[in-house]
């Protein structure tokens, strides 16, 4: 769960009506459970079952109705913390989405979309029309993420991905160097624009993870992965992770501009603000990383330590310059 | 009917009292059926009427489930005091099937965390509830990047179709200047959050980077959203992109082989003619930004101006880092 409930009545409330449905599937439950499932505490799943039980079974509650709406074993709840509940056809499903909320999920749809593992599943263009809603309560359709749809490289990684074969390519890494790359491919991923392979690569012996726009000279061979244990993290959407051999890198930027680096910045490194300036540390695991982004910041940030990467900033400008210089 | 007092009724005990007699009927209720009959309405009633504040009371009550999605109707009446209020059975559904419910899942993991609004954090709760929350679906799920800290307040002023002012840093300027808009869409383009709104100041639409929002952005409550919040916004806004990408364009001279010459060939409209490579952009600072990131390995030749932007930012970073 994302995140757990607040105190207020509607988190409350809500509480109650996710507590009903998830029950009446699970036939019988304990409060532990619904209190793990609901990312809650068991005082929270307590009181809400309490008053489900006291104000649906209530007579004031059903006064234009027949039967009663709850039943609870009131025995197996206060003796056991068992939650058993008998529950007239009303309330048997969670609340339906409102329309904002499916346009969260068709916005997220739109970004599933670019994968080709989630392009491919048969319920997919279904759920899409079931969530648009009949015209009179229609999501708004006001949040769009465009990765282009139909990558030829992403579909034939998929291709071997989904045939369980071994991939081959040529591959520029931020050091700038090139080599060619053995993988058997795990998992694509997508992540702020960007589309990305994860896969054991036969170069480096590991897990690794690979842009694929860095990537040329696709092919896909008829060779079967190898049949070899992979910790379950390296089947993440983690993309990259901190290591020990990581260079850490200080920064100087203007305050107003921190958002522009905020996907560089790593939990535990705050930075400390002095005048009209912020100094921040960031790991990279080459300083040639730094370089690149430093450079695109010209002006509103600098790199002041280490002064080696420092000095690299200045002569990778200046090689820049020289370039610039011989097309004038 | 019981003669007992109901005694204090919390606000969350009040709204399940409400749904739960709405429920059972088709044939709904009126406001003074409700305040005559349901548990936190009717203790009030009886001792004071129906007051301004026991009907204030229940318009939020209803506007409240409505908000979490509870398919709440009004009756149409020429006296609104003969209004019916119902629940219509047929729209209160969720019908998924486990492998649905697996995809929801991953798409509502495509907004990380600190994006969620508390829309999105009650889809999760209804999934959960649903017994269809996919952990492992989540994990593997493409993510959006929205580091962007006003990602949420945009969403959100986008839903609600709502004015805000924020100050913004545009691209190529040191300065930010504070803006005022309705944001009409969002939309993450070129792997960058684009948001479409009408700017107040300027009395047109003007697309911003979400990025490039570096402060607090404040909700005018007080001010009149320039236009209704438009259902096709999306689809008018990323065909605005579109137009822009494929108009704009610029030759750069790459060294071949380098991580420039790969990655601008995979970017999407390129053309590819020996070591000289046609590319589109949509915002001529927002490239010449990302060009000095290849420094060497890719010279602009074409336009002058984008040349220029790129020469004097490199000018900067050498100086600063001399």
């Amino acid at each position: 769960m994302a995140k757990p409930l607040g105190n207020s009545a509607r988190d409350k409330l809500n509480l109650f009506l996710a507590i009903v449905p998830f029950v009446l599937l699970r036939g019988s439950v304990t409060v532990d459970e619904v209190a793990s499932q609901f990312a809650t505490t068991r005082e929270k799943v307590i009181s809400a079952v309490t008053t489900i039980a006291c104000d649906g079974g209530a007579n004031e509650a059903r006064f234009n109705f027949e039967t009663e709406l709850f039943n609870i074993d009131w025995e197996a709840f206060e003796d056991n913390g068992v939650i058993i509940l008998t529950v007239a056809e009303l309330l048997h499903v969670p609340t339906p989405f409102n329309a904002r909320q499916r346009s969260i999920f068709l916005a997220g749809l739109e970004l599933l979309k670019a994968h080709p593992h989630y392009r491919r599943l048969p319920e997919f263009d279904d759920l899409i029309t079931k969530l648009r809603g009949t015209e009179k309560n229609a999501a708004t359709d006001a949040f769009a993420v465009a990765v282009d749809a139909d990558n030829p490289t992403a579909n034939a990684i998929q291709d071997a991905i989904d045939k369980q074969v071994r991939i081959s390519f040529s591959y520029v890494n931020n050091k700038g160097e090139r080599s060619v790359r053995e993988v058997d491919p795990y998992r694509q991923h997508i992540q702020g624009g960007q589309r990305y392979v994860k896969g054991h690569c036969y170069q480096a012996g590991d897990v690794r993870t690979f842009n694929l726009d860095s990537m040329a000279s696709l092919t896909v061979s008829a060779t079967p992965i190898e049949v070899r244990t992979v910790d379950p993290l390296a089947l993440t959407s983690a993309l990259f992770s901190e290591s020990e051999d990581d260079v850490h890198i200080d920064v100087i930027i203007d305050p107003q501009a921190l958002s522009l680096i905020a996907g560089y910045r790593r939990p535990g490194y705050s930075p400390v603000l002095t005048g009209d300036s912020a100094r921040l540390t960031i790991p990279f695991s080459h300083p040639s990383t730094a370089v690149r982004m430093i450079s695109a910041l010209s002006g509103i940030a600098e790199i002041v330590q280490p002064v080696e990467v420092r000095a690299d900033v200045a002569a990778f400008a200046r090689r820049a310059l020289d370039a610039y210089a011989q097309t004038a | 009917m019981t003669e007992n007092k109901d005694g204090v009724v919390s606000a969350e005990e009040r709204l399940f009292c409400l749904l739960l007699a709405l429920l059972p009927s088709e044939r709904g209720m009126s406001k003074l059926d409700i305040f005559t009959l349901v548990r936190g309405y009717r203790d009030e009633f009886r001792q004071t009427g129906a007051t301004d504040s026991l009907n204030k009371k229940f318009e939020r009550d209803k506007d409240e489930l409505k908000s979490i999605g509870i398919p709440l109707k009004t009756s149409a009446t020429d006296n609104p005091a003969d209004a019916v209020y119902s629940i219509a059975q047929k729209d209160y559904s969720f019908s998924f099937t486990p492998a649905e419910l697996s995809l929801l899942t991953a798409a509502s993991a495509v907004w990380s965390e600190s994006a969620h609004s508390v829309d999105a954090s009650e889809a999760l709760l209804k999934l959960a509830a649903a017994d269809g929350h996919d952990p492992a679906a989540a994990e593997v799920a493409p993510r959006v990047d929205t580091h962007d800290a006003a990602y949420p307040q945009i969403a959100s002023a986008v839903s609600k179709n709502q004015v805000v002012r924020f100050p913004y840093l545009k691209p190529g300027q040191a300065k930010y200047e504070v803006r005022t808009v309705t944001p009409l869409s969002v939309a993450n383009y070129d792997g960058r959050w684009h948001v479409l709104a009408f700017d107040h100041d300027r009395d047109a639409e003007r697309t911003f980077l979400l990025r490039r929002i570096v402060g607090k952005v404040a909700t005018l409550k007080d001010v009149t959203p320039a236009h209704k919040s438009d259902p096709r916004a999306a689809a008018r806004f990323v065909s605005h992109l579109d137009e822009l990408w494929d108009s704009l364009s610029a030759t750069v001279l790459v060294t071949p082989k380098t991580k420039a010459a790969i990655a601008l060939a995979n970017r999407r409209g390129t053309t590819v003619d020996g070591d000289t490579y046609t590319i589109h952009y949509l915002d001529e600072a927002v490239l010449a930004d990302e060009l000095c990131e290849y420094g060497a390995e890719a010279v602009v030749l074409t336009p002058e101006s984008l040349r220029t932007a790129v020469i004097d930012r490199l000018q900067r970073l050498e100086s600063d880092h001399g």
